[in-house]
């Protein structure tokens, strides 16, 4: 059955609790819209509900980005472009502004948000991955409460995730990147803009005297959900990153990998990038470590 | 600045030029940036039904029945139009008509149309597309070159799966080969490449009160798409108007017919208008698209670098019906053996059906995919030899007026000559400027592409008309204007002929019901065709008004003369403007309009075995490309463009350039990132989400340079600007990705995917990732 756009009815709620009540009663029956650059895609293709909650009303109290402990805290409706914006976002969390910085053009950096980002749980998210490795706590509000799950708890597939139909996320609490660690984000679209990811890779390193302290890596495009990259992490931890150390690494990570191929890339292409990029992010931590100084 | 009419006359000492070679604005500009510009699939009628196709799920299948009944009663709906509503022939194609305009029997291609509807509303359209009820029995799909060829595949046609094979020889070319010092034997193959042009294919048609039906829609020759509507519809060709202006982009693309019988059709059965678009999906699925080819090459060589002989397969994947693919076949073959002097060659071209939609016109038309085969060959023998490539090409290439391949000369005057010279120095790279993984290579192709039909006879005509009330000259010309710049070009030789300020010229751009045919654009030869037909409908404005302003001089028609819009004769007072003797014209009664028709000059005989081999005007472009390879991640990035081109004489300067740059650009996709890829006949990069075009991030520096020959067939010296900057990219990038990493690409695209592999066969991708990308 085709999807009449007049039919669609779209909900446009003043305040936060009038847009829970709205979850509440309507729940998968209304899709959450916030920047709409997913939700314009999907209407197109005709796999959407025909009913839209449309969060633009709420922009005074949910468009924001604060301080929190040492990481920040981003509400639902602040955009791509207002968290490349801001300075707290630089200061604390560079490797997500790096990650955000590749996504889409101007135009979907300008309408599209960090929060839809995770909601919309595709494994190709550009935000996901260091998300990961940052550490981050997903704020879902319903009538009946707030809970807060961590992101690694958060998903459960392809488009899938723990939010149940009558919560909203409100708000994301991004971990600060600890003093004295490194992080990286690498992508390989099919173009230099407006590409989804074939794959993706966000890694923080934390370094004592040369020495690998902690790693965490996560792999986005390459399994159901952005995965870590328990190998690769395992390798690097107690050891300087020598060349070896990163070709282990980033082998360990193609395999702890688990891509398939579609209309993006082979499954054999995927894993080998993996690995390409892994290795090309754990480069560039070595080197900046050598032009600082830092043995 | 040194210029001819078509043919000598005596006006000529006293004309004076200054438009051509002027860069003017373009004159479609200010209402296309500032949106004003109307589109065909802009327009919205009064009381317009909106119109859906009913499409084939399946690339192969027997249709048991179809069923309307449904649909039919739904609310709102005006029409359910199937095969059997078809009042004239069901069949179209712009060579052979042999597609059905509804399917009948079989269904060939995933998308192809079975029933149309129009409703009130698009969604009610949609609705009722959905409820017609189509009964298929899959059939065994055709879904490559290689199967369609296969003992035992389906037949796709009665004729079978091979539209046209054509075999081509000239001396002993087997023996020759095994007496060359050096073969270079190689199997390529080529994608299929997407318009992507940002208006997808649509428009509207309604019926006159005079029973005449109009049709606005995006288009390339509307005089040929109303005469497929005419005999579709069984109407007379006067009943029947075509717009195509402006559209949307083309590229080809939009050559054959779309939209416009479909539009036809149902604005004659409900005598409503109509409005039919594409989604930019269905532009995707069943939008034409650029052949693959498979080409086998073993291409010879002396001892010092003369070529001896060439042996080609060309295989080329049409799809499910012809439309341009025997014209595209022979250009392919036209260009297989380049400019060069090959004393033997053998060509052994087939045209192959598959259900892999239809292909059909792109940008190149077929010398894209020839020119990757023997700009490699070439490129590979000097490698071998030791030899500078333009040493190579200087060395191998046919001089001026020398027959070549076909019979006839590639160049007049010494074009080819004058670009390699140019070159000289461009290839010899300042070091390696190659950083960690990143290595930079530069690789070189030449290319040509001819202008206009060849042996195909074509005569394009226009119109001039001198508006005396208004004082403008109106040129009337059925070349559409999409995107090109056909319009400013054309403006610009009329107020040259003329000597009148630019501004004084309007354009009346293809319209059946206006102008005369001027023909398509395509095949690079809008300005060509259109400007020589201007031209002469110019000079017989001049000599017929000139017969007007003796008479209000009172001096014999031979004594006047006509200079920057006014005529005069010596020792007579006074002189007349062209307006004043247009004026004079009309008071009598007549219409102070001049047409003429240009023949462009071709052999009256194509080659045996070809529609339209040789052609006898070809511009050429050489391209320098640079690329830097990234031998961690396996991918290329073009990151530096140089052409060097001889279109003839330019008319617009930064109109020709922006040919070049575009060109250039779409190459750039071509070699390394567009590709639609069929897997069981079925396509799933059908939009820009999936079909991957270069973004400006991804457009590599581009530079141009012109060598300015003077064609002398063509208007003020011009020849063709629109294909020939695409044909030579995808061999330059891949000479320059061989010289990057010593490994050559031989297919297209040279995406990460491909280059991986091909790396990692060469041992130059890192172990440990060849491992990975095997699967170990």
């Amino acid at each position: 059955m085709a999807l009449r756009y007049s039919n669609i009815k779209v909900y446009r709620p003043e305040s936060l609790e009038e847009a829970l009540t709205i979850l509440s009663t309507r729940k998968e029956k209304v899709r959450i819209v916030a920047g709409s650059t997913d939700v314009t895609v999907m209407m197109r293709s005709g796999t959407i509900e025909e009913e839209l909650l449309d969060l633009s009303g709420l922009r005074r109290s949910l468009a924001y980005i604060g301080a929190s402990g040492d990481g920040v805290e981003i509400g639902a409706l602040a955009t791509y472009m207002m968290l490349l914006s801001n300075v707290l976002v630089h200061e604390r969390v560079p490797l997500l502004a790096e990650a955000m910085r590749t996504i889409g053009s101007p135009q979907i950096r300008n309408m599209g948000t960090l929060v839809g980002n995770v909601a919309n749980a595709s494994p190709a998210g550009d935000t996901i991955p260091p998300l990961y490795v940052l550490g981050a706590d997903i704020v879902l509000e319903g009538i009946s409460g707030t809970r807060n799950i961590s992101v690694d708890e958060f998903f459960l597939g392809v488009g899938k995730t723990v939010r149940r139909p009558d919560e909203l996320i409100t708000r994301i609490i991004v971990g600060g990147q600890p003093p004295g660690s490194r992080g990286f984000f690498e992508k390989l679209g099919l173009r230099r803009a407006m590409a989804i990811s074939v794959v993706s890779v966000a890694g923080l390193i934390s370094l004592d005297h040369g020495v690998v302290a902690d790693a965490r890596i996560a792999l986005g495009a390459v399994a159901p959900t952005v995965i870590r990259a328990p190998g690769a992490e395992g390798r690097l931890k107690g050891e300087e990153l020598t060349d070896d150390v990163m070709w282990d690494a980033a082998e360990a990570a193609a395999r702890d990998a688990k891509p398939v191929t579609d209309v993006r890339g082979t499954a054999g292409y995927r894993r080998m990038v993996v690995a390409s990029l892994v290795y090309r992010g754990l480069s560039r931590v070595a080197y900046e470590l050598e032009v600082a100084g830092i043995d | 600045m040194n210029w001819r009419w078509p043919e000598s006359t005596s006006l000529e000492e006293v004309l004076k030029v200054h438009w051509i070679g002027a860069s003017i604005p373009r004159l479609d500009g200010w209402p296309k940036v500032r949106g004003e510009a109307r589109y065909p699939t802009d327009l919205v009628l009064e009381e317009m039904l909106h119109a859906k196709t009913v499409r084939s799920p399946h690339p192969h299948a027997k249709i048991l029945s179809v069923d309307t009944s449904e649909a039919d009663g739904m609310p709102g709906v005006a029409a359910v139009l199937t095969a059997s509503d078809i009042p004239g022939q069901n069949r179209y194609g712009a060579l052979v008509q042999d597609a059905p305009v509804l399917a009948e029997d079989v269904v060939r291609y995933i998308g192809e149309p079975v029933a149309l509807v129009a409703a009130v509303c698009e969604e009610a359209a949609v609705e009722a597309a959905e409820a017609v009820n189509v009964e298929y029995q899959p059939l065994r799909p055709v879904t490559s070159i290689e199967e369609a060829l296969s003992p035992g595949a389906p037949r796709l046609h009665p004729t079978g799966n091979v539209a046209r094979h054509t075999v081509i020889s000239r001396g002993s070319p087997h023996s020759a080969i095994e007496t060359s010092d050096v073969v270079v034997e190689t199997m390529y193959r080529t994608q299929s490449q997407k318009h992507m042009f940002l208006e997808p294919e649509g428009g509207v048609a309604w019926i006159d009160e005079d029973g005449t039906i109009n049709v606005v829609a995006g288009g390339q020759n509307p005089y040929r798409d109303k005469l497929q509507i005419s005999r579709v519809l069984g109407l007379p060709m006067e009943k029947i108007r075509v717009v195509s202006y402006p559209a949307g982009g083309a590229f080809g693309g939009k050559d054959d017919i779309t939209v416009q019988i479909h539009l036809a059709l149902l604005a004659w059965k409900t005598g409503k208008p109509v409005r039919l678009v594409w989604s930019r999906e269905e532009s995707g699925v069943v939008g034409y698209h650029r052949h693959p080819y498979r080409m086998e090459m073993k291409t010879g060589a002396t001892r010092d670098g003369r070529l001896t002989a060439n042996l080609a397969k060309i295989y080329s994947d049409t799809g499910a019906y012809q439309s341009f693919g025997p014209a595209i076949l022979d250009v392919s073959i036209e260009m297989i053996n380049g400019p060069y002097r090959i004393p033997n060659y053998e060509i052994d071209a087939y045209l192959v059906y598959t259900d892999n939609g239809v292909a059909s016109a792109f940008r190149g038309f077929g010398a894209p995919q020839a020119n990757f085969a023997i700009e490699s060959q070439l490129n590979m023998i000097a490698e071998k030899l030791g030899m500078d490539k333009l040493e190579i090409r200087a060395m191998n290439v046919l001089g001026p007026r020398e027959p070549g391949s076909f019979g006839v000369a590639v160049e007049t005057e010494p074009s080819i000559q004058r670009i390699l010279e140019r070159a000289r120095g461009r290839l010899s790279r300042v070091g390696t400027p190659s950083r960690g993984w990143s290595r930079r290579g530069i690789g070189v192709a030449l290319a040509m592409k001819g202008v206009g039909f060849g042996a195909i006879p074509d005569y394009p005509a226009a119109a001039i008309e001198i508006d005396p009330d208004r004082e403008r000259v109106v040129a009337y010309f059925t070349n559409p204007d999409y995107g090109q710049g056909v319009i400013t070009s054309c403006a610009q030789i009329v107020a040259e002929a003329l000597q009148l300020h630019v501004d004084k010229v309007e354009v009346v751009n293809a319209d059946t019901a206006l102008s005369p045919d001027t023909g398509s654009s395509s095949a690079s030869k809008s300005t060509y065709a259109a400007g020589n037909a201007l031209l002469l409908a110019a000079r017989n404005a001049v000599r017929r008004l000139a017969l007007e302003a003796a008479r209000i001089l009172g001096v014999p028609a031979s004594e006047v003369g006509y200079d920057a819009g006014f005529f005069s004769a010596p020792g007579s007072r006074g002189r007349v403007s062209i307006f004043d003797a247009a004026a004079e014209m009309a008071s009598r009664g007549s219409r102070p309009r001049f047409e003429a028709a240009f023949e462009i000059p071709r052999r009256p005989e194509p080659v045996e075995g070809t529609l339209e081999v040789p052609h006898l005007v070809f511009s050429h472009a050489l391209a320098i490309a640079e690329v830097d390879v990234d031998l961690l991640l396996a991918k290329a990035e073009a990151k530096d463009v140089h052409l060097i081109a001889d279109v003839g004489r330019l008319i617009n300067p930064v109109g020709a350039r922006a040919q070049m740059e575009g060109g250039a650009i779409q190459g750039v996709g071509y070699a390394l990132m567009e590709e639609q890829a069929y897997s069981d006949a079925r396509t799933e990069n059908i939009n820009f989400t999936t079909y991957i075009v270069p973004t400006i991030a991804d457009v590599p520096d581009v530079s141009v340079e012109f060598v300015e020959g003077e064609e002398k067939t063509g208007p003020y010296g011009a020849k063709g600007a629109g294909e020939v900057p695409f044909v030579p990219i995808a061999a330059a990038v891949a000479d320059a990705i061989a010289d990057a990493t010593g490994v050559r690409p031989t297919e297209l695209p040279m995406n990460g995917e491909r280059l991986s592999r091909l790396l990692a066969s060469a041992g130059l991708l890192p172990k440990r990732l060849s491992r990975l990308l095997e699967g170990a």
